[in-house]
């Protein structure tokens, strides 16, 4: 488990302070996938960092499995770095090295010298990120993707305990993003590693993490199961994330017999979601419902629907009482 | 042809430009084993880099600002104590390569500055996150990043040096500069001044071609 205890972090710039973390605890539990979103400036790569201990911080502890890296130094802090892999969003892969010696680094570092059996786990390491015929090739011959690939295979080289992900994806395009979220999500199961990642984007929250922290200005203002935040989110910026990924607008342009329906929000996870319930419902009660915006998707492996709709004639309360006895979360609207 | 080349004896030539190569390759040679651990100091001393000390490396700064704002001319003479307790003599190729060395050091550190600035900050970072220690990022990292740059130093330092030698004939250190200066110049032999310069100018584009093949072999991007 990785406990950040009342931490908080702030510069000196120009004399002046500036707060880039006020004090805050978060737990991030043991096998994981944990997401990070906020704007730049928020404070997210700053709290990525403190936990392999590549910021310092002003004050508090960060406990992973009850030793506090802040307190570590020199040779006991390296020693822990190993078992901390990290991805970046511009890879920093070496350009002079090869693949495979880009691989082979962290081993050498930690002063394996026994070379059969670092070329031995280089090349596995390759073949399980799907880069086994580019041992030999420089990084400037690769792609993004395969970039990050490579950037994969090194930072799982020392059989780390946990993933640090530096808006790993950020730098890719959609496609190559999904590719690399999946081979992140693959590698989390096989290995049983506690991955924790930030991102601006909620696109790659919802498709890999469990929990996530929404990051304002040096603040979490939301943290819990990543369903629970991308459905119902509580504060402002978390909604602003959430609609940015649905390019929800639909509602404003909503004609005027719309206007006078009463309208809801249904939020349907799981099975319900393939449930006829709406139909049924709309039979027993007579009610119309006219869909202003929605969506069917995935959280994770979790379908959900989430539909904005029109409710008029009939019996109403009916209609939203039936709603909720079939499993649906109901939120009026204004 | 023979009237124009009256005053060449080939053999005076041939020595004055095994003296400069020798003295090219000596200093070069120490050049480089001074002015990159210079160079690297200089860096990793640096605001915000890995070893970060304020006064060392305002005082470093300082020595390589004195020895580089020296006019070649007058770091040769002012040098010639320690020259003597260096080489035992002050005279000669011997007697050269330690003021070459004082003028070439510091400007070659200054270039590995600059090469080792241009390394990515993300990549030492990642280091850093692999647990690796100063000595391994140096080695390890910053040196095989900055090669190409790196070897462009040492070419633009060789360069410097042959200019250099051209005035080493004070200390009486021969070179084929000595000889454009002493026969060319001073007693107006043009065909003597014609043959060093065009020796001088190979040399420089020799240099400069094997260089610029070298960094191009170590450029990776």
């Amino acid at each position: 488990m990785i406990h950040f205890q009342n931490i908080h972090k702030s510069y000196r710039v120009d004399g002046r302070e500036v707060v880039a973390l006020h004090p805050l605890d978060l737990r991030i539990e043991t096998g994981e996938v944990f997401g990070i979103i906020g704007r730049s400036g928020a404070g997210k790569s700053t709290l990525l960092r403190l936990i392999n201990g590549l910021e310092r911080p002003s004050g508090g502890s960060v406990l992973i499995d009850g030793i506090d890296m802040a307190a570590l130094d020199g040779a006991a802090l390296r020693e822990k770095r190993r078992g901390i892999g990290m991805i970046f969003q511009h890879f920093n892969l070496l350009a002079s090295k090869t693949v495979a010696q880009n691989v082979a680094f962290p081993l050498r570092l930690a002063g394996d010298a026994d070379r059969a059996a670092v070329e031995r786990r280089v090349a596995g390491l390759l073949e399980r990120v799907g880069l086994g015929g580019h041992a030999n090739h420089y990084p400037a011959q690769l792609s993004g993707g395969q970039k990050q690939r490579v950037g994969i295979a090194r930072a799982l080289a020392c059989e780390p305990s946990i993933l640090l992900c530096d808006e790993a994806t950020s730098a890719l395009d959609p496609e190559t993003t999904a590719s690399v979220l999946r081979l992140i999500g693959e590698i989390h199961r096989e290995f049983g590693l506690t991955v924790v990642l930030i991102t601006h984007e909620m696109d790659v929250i919802r498709r890999i993490c469990d929990r996530v922290a929404v990051l304002d200005a040096g603040r979490p203002v939301e943290v819990g199961k990543v369903a629970d935040v991308f459905l119902h989110p509580q504060h402002a910026t978390t909604r602003r994330f959430v609609q940015e990924y649905e390019h929800e607008d639909v509602l404003n342009d909503a004609g005027e017999s719309v206007a006078a329906a009463k309208r809801i929000r249904v939020t349907l996870r799981g099975d319900s979601v393939h449930a006829p319930l709406l139909a049924r419902i709309a039979r027993g009660t007579q009610v119309d419902f006219g869909l202003i915006g929605g969506r069917v998707d995935k959280i994770k492996d979790t379908a959900y629907a989430q539909l904005t709709l029109a409710l008029s004639g009939g019996d109403v309360d009916a209609a939203l009482r039936g709603l909720r006895e079939g499993g649906a979360v109901v939120e009026e609207i204004g | 042809m023979d009237g124009f080349f009256a005053n060449i004896d080939w053999a005076e030539i041939g020595a004055a430009g095994v003296d400069t190569l020798l003295m090219l390759g000596g200093s070069l040679l120490f050049s480089v084993i001074l002015g990159l651990p210079l160079g690297v100091l200089l860096f990793l001393t640096g605001r915000g880099q890995l070893l970060e000390q304020r006064g060392v490396n305002m005082a470093l700064s300082f020595l390589v600002n004195v020895l580089r704002s020296l006019p070649f001319i007058i770091l040769l003479i002012v040098m010639i104590p320690l020259t003597l307790l260096l080489v035992g003599t002050s005279l000669g190729v011997a007697g050269a390569i330690p003021p070459l060395v004082a003028g070439a050091a510091p400007f070659f550190a200054r270039l590995v500055e600059t090469a080792l600035r241009g390394v990515d900050r993300g990549v030492i970072e990642a280091s850093q996150a692999m647990g690796a220690t100063t000595r391994q990022i140096v080695l390890g990292v910053l040196l095989p990043e900055a090669r190409a740059g790196i070897l462009a130093g040492i070419t633009v330092t060789a360069v410097a040096l042959v200019g250099y030698t051209a005035m080493a004939g004070v200390v009486g250190a021969g070179g084929l500069g000595d000889l454009a200066m002493r026969f060319g110049y001073q007693r107006f032999q043009t065909d003597v001044m014609v043959v060093t310069v065009v020796l001088l100018l190979v040399l420089v584009q020799a240099l400069q071609s094997f260089g610029d093949w070298l960094v191009a072999r170590a450029s990776r991007r």
